[in-house]
């Protein structure tokens, strides 16, 4: 399952901000943006979980439940992976970590999300992380 | 005898399906014994709303167990110690009052959440 998909920027433009394009603010925001790569994107990504979680609302209530890597308990997530084997993979790390035998795991369903973000942070860079 | 409360079939589940005795559950619940067995009889009244939340905490651990694997693999896997969970089992992390953790270990896998 290595299948190649189109991640591309979305159409849009970032909304622009009240303040001139001189002005502090909006240098501050750009060096902000620049150093936190804060970039439009457009896609699909995968989910590798139990049918039951295809809801939306029952997925992020359980991350609030239980907090897990990118979330806190008072700001839900939806994890996806941008290629399915990397959500297959991560599926499997965690059974393995919690020591679960795979062949006992009932069937998994695999999601395809079609998503706009608007902004994504990229937090592999030390300096994103830093920022 | 089972009585009608919804939040006690999970009792019996884990009775049943699991081998949780009666008794150990009613420590994990933090209530006597015996009042699990009068919940159970029908007799004395029903469980106050702080036990039915802790019961509906037992069901909420048994539908995402069932949602993950066979039956048999959860037998299995009550009693692995498991890194996570210091070296303890799932069992032995529930009946020391902690459901939660356990159904939080479950639910992440059940929603995808990476390690």
């Amino acid at each position: 399952m290595t299948a190649e998909h189109p991640w591309s920027p979305a159409p849009w433009e970032p909304e622009p901000t009240a303040a001139g394009p001189t002005s502090d603010a909006h240098r501050e925001h750009a060096s902000e943006r620049n150093a936190l790569q804060l970039t439009p994107l457009a896609g699909i990504a995968f989910r590798v979980t139990a049918p039951g979680y295809r809801d939306f609302a029952r997925t992020v209530a359980a991350s609030c439940g239980y907090p897990q890597r990118f979330n806190t308990a008072d700001v839900g997530a939806i994890y996806a992976s941008r290629e399915p084997d990397t959500a297959a993979r991560e599926a499997f790390r965690r059974f393995a970590r919690d020591r679960v035998a795979a062949e006992q795991v009932h069937l998994r369903s695999v999601f395809v999300l079609q998503i706009q973000l608007q902004a994504v942070l990229s937090l592999i860079t030390e300096t994103a992380r830093a920022a | 005898m089972a009585t009608s409360i919804r939040e006690l079939d999970a009792l019996e589940r884990l009775h049943a399906d699991f081998s949780f005795t009666y008794d150990a559950l009613a420590s994990a619940l933090q209530t006597p014994a015996s009042t699990v067995h009068r919940w159970r009889s029908g007799h004395g009244g029903a469980p106050t709303p702080v036990y039915l939340h802790r019961l509906a905490a037992f069901g909420t651990f048994l539908e995402e167990l069932d949602m993950l694997m066979t039956r048999d693999g959860a037998v299995a896997w009550l009693d692995t110690p498991l890194p996570y969970l210091k070296g303890h089992t799932p069992r032995a992390t529930i009946l020391a009052g902690h459901v939660d953790r356990v159904t939080g270990i479950l639910m992440a896998m059940n929603a995808g959440m990476p390690l």
